[in-house]
């Protein structure tokens, strides 16, 4: 039984309102985020802004690094939280982070637009690396982003760039580009078993080294 | 397959470079519903948005969310600021006008001689002058619209506050007010906490300080044990930069008698029962007959 919610109603003295913490660990950003989608189930259009405003660059410079267009990539921003207008009963609270979503969702969406945009182009050059050639994005740090987590951010960009270069390079394939296990060992002309390998390391390395920064972190 | 390894598959299977047979054999495991796993899962969803979210962020243009709030207006049910709405309608309109320009340029430039062409041209360049200062001006719009947002939020979380030391006061004011006090455990050594008690009104208010913050994702949580064997969860709170805390609350009318209290630390969204470490405990009595 919740006493809270039947009576006065739970109160979460939070006690930075304006939280430091990155957005996608941080309670309060999570709830703020959470409230925001509430807003956009009950169609009201000043909820899908405020969240287009809270994490509008963040997507936008995850969509520019898998097209390495901007044209594309304001487009798959657009449908992006269109789709999230129109269908955000397909959210579960209770499995991920508003963030988390956005992010899947955002990434989902650009690799099916360069898959696409590579069929165009040719089938038989699925090979190249699209991930390696893209322009990068180079506006830089938002104040969004400084106040939001820019320090995080280029923590886990450096702990990327500290991987082993083919261990980053099969991963940049793999997660950035959308390329399988095949075809990025078609594309490095490596065996299959040694691209599998290699993404494997490489995201446990990441976790590993995350994990170990957050513990640091966490000694007095 | 050991734990580990079940791990490091889920972090393969956020990622979505988890294929074939060992995907479909993970998310077999996943239906069946094994806890762990599922939780393993969330924190692998976590490293890959910080994954996702590692390159460098870009401001769109503000024609985005222009647009986006035009198909907003235009799709059914929406329930939008109306400047908004108003927004998108006239963005609809100035769309259809520039498309008729356009086919009146045409008709200029196939039919008119030199010195119209030339007025054309130069009308163009005024467009294009004003359209930079449009532009220009969306943007500014926008950080304005940016920082009303955000001291909107602030005045709310004010209002709130002083709505809950409005209450607080009226409680603490309250005739046969009872407390008792928590008994910090050694992972809270610096903590002292209490809790007040209002019986007539089925009120109770714990305030707290000296508190550490709670692990990332979890928040501390006050419950009663009755008599009875019942179980309440009170509410969550969270400490302030100095490790304070407030927590007001109504119990509801049936409440057994409170035989002890504790505060637990546990994830966002847990259940109704406590599972998470004990910070703060003590023994109750409650006057109730």
């Amino acid at each position: 039984m919740n006493a809270g919610s039947a009576g006065t109603g739970e109160l979460l003295p939070w006690g930075d309102r304006r939280g430091r913490q990155h957005p996608a660990t941080s309670p309060t950003e999570a709830d703020r985020d959470r409230a925001l989608l509430a807003g956009i189930a009950a169609r009201d259009a000043s909820a899908l802004e405020k969240l287009y405003l809270r994490h509008a660059p963040a997507l936008f410079g995850l969509c520019l690094r898998i097209l390495g267009d901007r044209g594309e990539a304001e487009e798959v921003l657009e449908d992006v939280f269109f789709e999230l207008w129109e269908r955000s009963d397909r959210f579960d609270p209770g499995r991920s982070t508003p963030l988390a979503y956005l992010t899947t969702l955002a990434r989902s969406r650009a690799i099916d637009r360069l898959r696409r945009q590579i069929r165009r182009i040719s089938v038989l050059d699925i090979a190249r690396s699209p991930a390696e050639t893209r322009e990068p994005a180079t506006d830089g740090e938002t104040p969004l982003e400084a106040a939001q987590g820019g320090e995080r951010r280029r923590l886990v960009a450096a702990l990327l760039e500290a991987l082993d270069e083919e261990e980053r390079r099969v991963l940049e394939l793999s997660f950035f580009a959308g390329l399988s296990h095949s075809e990025i060992a078609a594309r490095l002309e490596q065996p299959l078993g040694t691209v599998k390998t290699r993404i494997r390391r490489a995201l446990v390395r990441l976790r590993d080294r995350l994990e170990e920064r957050v513990r640091g972190a966490e000694l007095p | 397959m050991s734990h580990e390894s079940r791990r490091d598959e889920l972090l393969l299977y956020a990622a979505g470079a988890l294929e074939g047979p060992e995907r479909e054999s993970l998310e077999a495991h996943l239906r069946s519903g094994c806890a762990l796993c599922a939780a393993d899962l969330s924190a692998a969803e976590a490293v890959v948005t910080e994954l996702a979210l590692s390159p460098t962020p870009a401001e769109p243009p503000p024609e985005v969310m222009t647009r986006l709030l035009a198909r907003v207006a235009q799709s059914s049910g929406a329930r939008a600021a109306p400047g908004l709405v108003r927004a998108g309608h006239l963005l609809a309109a100035g769309l259809a006008a520039v498309a008729t320009a356009g086919i009146g340029v045409a008709l200029v430039e196939r039919y008119v001689a030199a010195p119209l062409r030339e007025r054309a041209s130069a009308l163009e360049e005024q467009v294009r002058v004003s359209t930079g200062e449009l532009g220009e001006l969306g943007a500014e719009r926008d950080e304005l619209r940016a920082q009303l947002a955000e001291q909107d939020e602030e005045l709310a979380a004010l209002e709130e506050t002083v709505a809950s030391n409005a209450e607080l006061l009226r409680f603490l004011r309250t005739p046969g007010l009872h407390s008792v006090a928590l008994a910090a455990t050694d992972r809270q050594p610096n903590a002292t906490a209490r809790v007040f008690w209002e019986w007539e009104d089925y009120a109770c208010h714990l305030h707290a300080s000296g508190l550490r913050p709670p692990a990332a994702e979890r928040v501390y949580v006050l419950w009663l044990y009755t008599e009875d064997g019942g179980t309440i969860r009170v509410g969550t709170f969270l400490p302030d930069r100095e490790g304070a805390a407030d927590l007001f609350a109504r119990l509801p009318r049936n409440v057994g008698r409170v035989v002890r209290t504790s505060v637990t630390e546990e994830a966002i969204g847990a259940g109704e029962q406590p599972s998470g470490a004990i910070q703060l405990a003590a023994a109750v009595v409650d006057p109730r007959r």
